[in-house]
């Protein structure tokens, strides 16, 4: 009987002899322990077998399937990462830095300008100067380098509060609007760079601090006639017409403009209540000594 | 809802990778086939098809990452213990619905353990399995820690014979053993299950 017991693996795994397997079965009949050793054996080798399979599949997974099992059970993870690669692209992108109109007009004018006199194109005609001249056959500019120091020397610049406020960003906004970076530039005494950020008319169509700059820039590098144009226009302002009527007068003296100036000033001096009637008095003496 | 659309587009992704797996398994039956021959490539397909379903049910049951992947490994287990037992025969059906299946039963049963407090009325009822499943993760962790009361040799001689299905001749060829006959090994190997049966039935392991 205990040969039976020790036979108990081979019964189950089918290695009994004819004679061996008769006898086996005999003793099962009559041995329930033997029965019930038998039935734990076949379960224990069922377990076996379970573990063995599960040992396969795992290492089955483990090489190439275990990837993309690992990558379902963290899926999220990658879903996570992948957005925030998408996510970094887009502030990436968004952030580019972005060429401000002050490097555009660095990078497109890079060289300094000949100063010219042009009268710039696409502006609103507005006949220079606004009355007829005294004497037309004078009117022709006569570039004289005194009478330009002269106007110069009288010339008022924009107001430094208009400066100074149009250097400042408005809140919450990052980039600087044309006008503000002719502004600063104007501060910074970089006249050509002012004049040529405003230097298409739309630009300051609608900003009667922007067309300040704009003459007082032009001024500064020589473009009197533009300066003109543009302190005729401010003439009409409510805020500058006064700075403005005596500046395009200051123009005038520098192109020359003998009858247009004289008769300007003489309109100026005339008026007791013009904020630079005093001004307009002292220039007046100086021209005399001009021979102008 | 970025989540969502990312996590699909990776489901793509893996689909795909499980279609270049299978390129061996045309047809259903022939993956049946392979997986009765127990070839590594027909598990490596049946997993990579059934791992995105299971994931998805095993969400479903609120089961944690680490469950679900043992989950995935004991439902393939489980199908080819099936097939291997006879008790799942092809029939013209995948065996990757049979898999899916036998997963949504498991996480069922997962999640009621989990709850086991909530639903112990539940339990009594009767909803365990009609037939012994020893192939998941629970069963064969225990029988790991039953195997590795045994001594060395024995340990070595049940591995060898039962979870590497090496033949006997071949471990005396080999020398694997200290045993120089087949007889004299499978003497001892008889001895090593008898001491193994033993040891499971202290531990409760069989049916009364």
């Amino acid at each position: 009987m205990e040969n039976c017991y020790q036979n108990i693996e081979r019964y189950l795994l089918g290695e009994l002899t004819e004679s061996e397997l008769s006898t086996f079965e005999r003793a099962l009949q009559s041995d329930v322990e033997l029965a019930k050793s038998v039935a734990h054996h076949r379960e224990m080798m069922q377990r076996l077998d379970a573990l063995r399979l599960r040992n396969k599949v795992k290492s089955a997974r483990t090489p190439k399937v275990m990837k993309a099992g690992a990558m379902y059970v963290n899926r999220k993870i990658w879903a996570l990462a992948a957005s925030l690669v998408v996510l970094m692209a887009a502030i990436w992108f968004f952030n580019l830095p972005v060429k401000t109109n002050q490097e555009i007009v660095k990078n497109e004018y890079p060289t300094v300008l000949p100063d010219t006199l042009k009268i710039p194109t696409g502006e609103t005609p507005n006949p220079i100067p606004d009355k007829p001249p005294a004497n037309p056959s004078t009117e022709k500019s006569q570039k004289n380098p005194q009478l330009i120091a002269l106007a110069s020397k009288y010339l008022l610049p924009p107001p430094q509060t208009l400066v100074r406020d149009a250097t400042q960003p408005e809140g919450g906004m990052s980039a600087k609007t044309p006008a503000q970076m002719a502004a600063e530039a104007f501060e910074k005494r970089d006249f050509r760079l002012a004049t040529e950020i405003l230097k298409e008319d739309g630009q300051v169509l609608e900003d009667e601090e922007a067309r300040f700059i704009r003459a007082s820039a032009r001024f500064k590098i020589g473009q009197i006639t533009g300066a003109a144009k543009d302190y005729e226009v401010l003439k009409t302002s409510f805020q500058y017409k006064h700075e403005a009527r005596w500046n395009f007068l200051l123009c005038q003296i520098a192109l020359g403009n003998k009858g247009t100036a004289q008769s300007l000033l003489a309109e100026i001096t005339a008026e007791p209540d013009y904020p630079f009637r005093d001004k307009a008095l002292k220039l007046e003496g100086e021209i005399k000594g001009l021979n102008f | 809802m970025l989540l969502h659309r990312m996590a699909r587009i990776l489901d793509l992704f893996l689909d795909r990778k499980s279609n270049r797996t299978c390129e061996k398994y045309p047809d259903h039956g022939a993956l049946f086939v392979g997986l009765k021959g127990e070839e590594t490539e027909a598990i490596q397909c049946l997993s990579a098809r059934v791992s995105g379903s299971i994931f998805n049910i095993g969400k479903g049951y609120r089961l944690s990452d680490d469950d679900i992947e043992d989950l995935i490994c004991d439902c393939i287990t489980i199908g080819l213990q099936k097939i291997r037992e006879g008790k799942y025969t092809y029939q013209g059906y995948s065996p990757t619905t049979f898999v899916i299946e036998i997963a949504k039963n498991r996480a069922r049963n997962l999640r009621r353990s989990v709850l086991k407090h909530e639903t112990e009325h539940i339990e009594t009822i009767g909803e365990r399995g009609d037939e012994p499943e020893y192939g998941g993760v629970a069963e064969t962790e225990l029988l790991e820690k039953l195997l590795a009361q045994l001594e060395k040799n024995c340990q070595n001689l049940i591995r060898l014979k039962y979870l590497e299905e090496r033949r006997d001749k071949e471990v005396i060829e080999e020398k694997l053993t200290q045993y120089t006959t087949v007889d004299a090994l499978k003497n001892q190997r008889s001895k090593c299950l008898k001491k193994l049966v033993e040891i499971g039935a202290a531990a409760s392991l069989f049916n009364p």
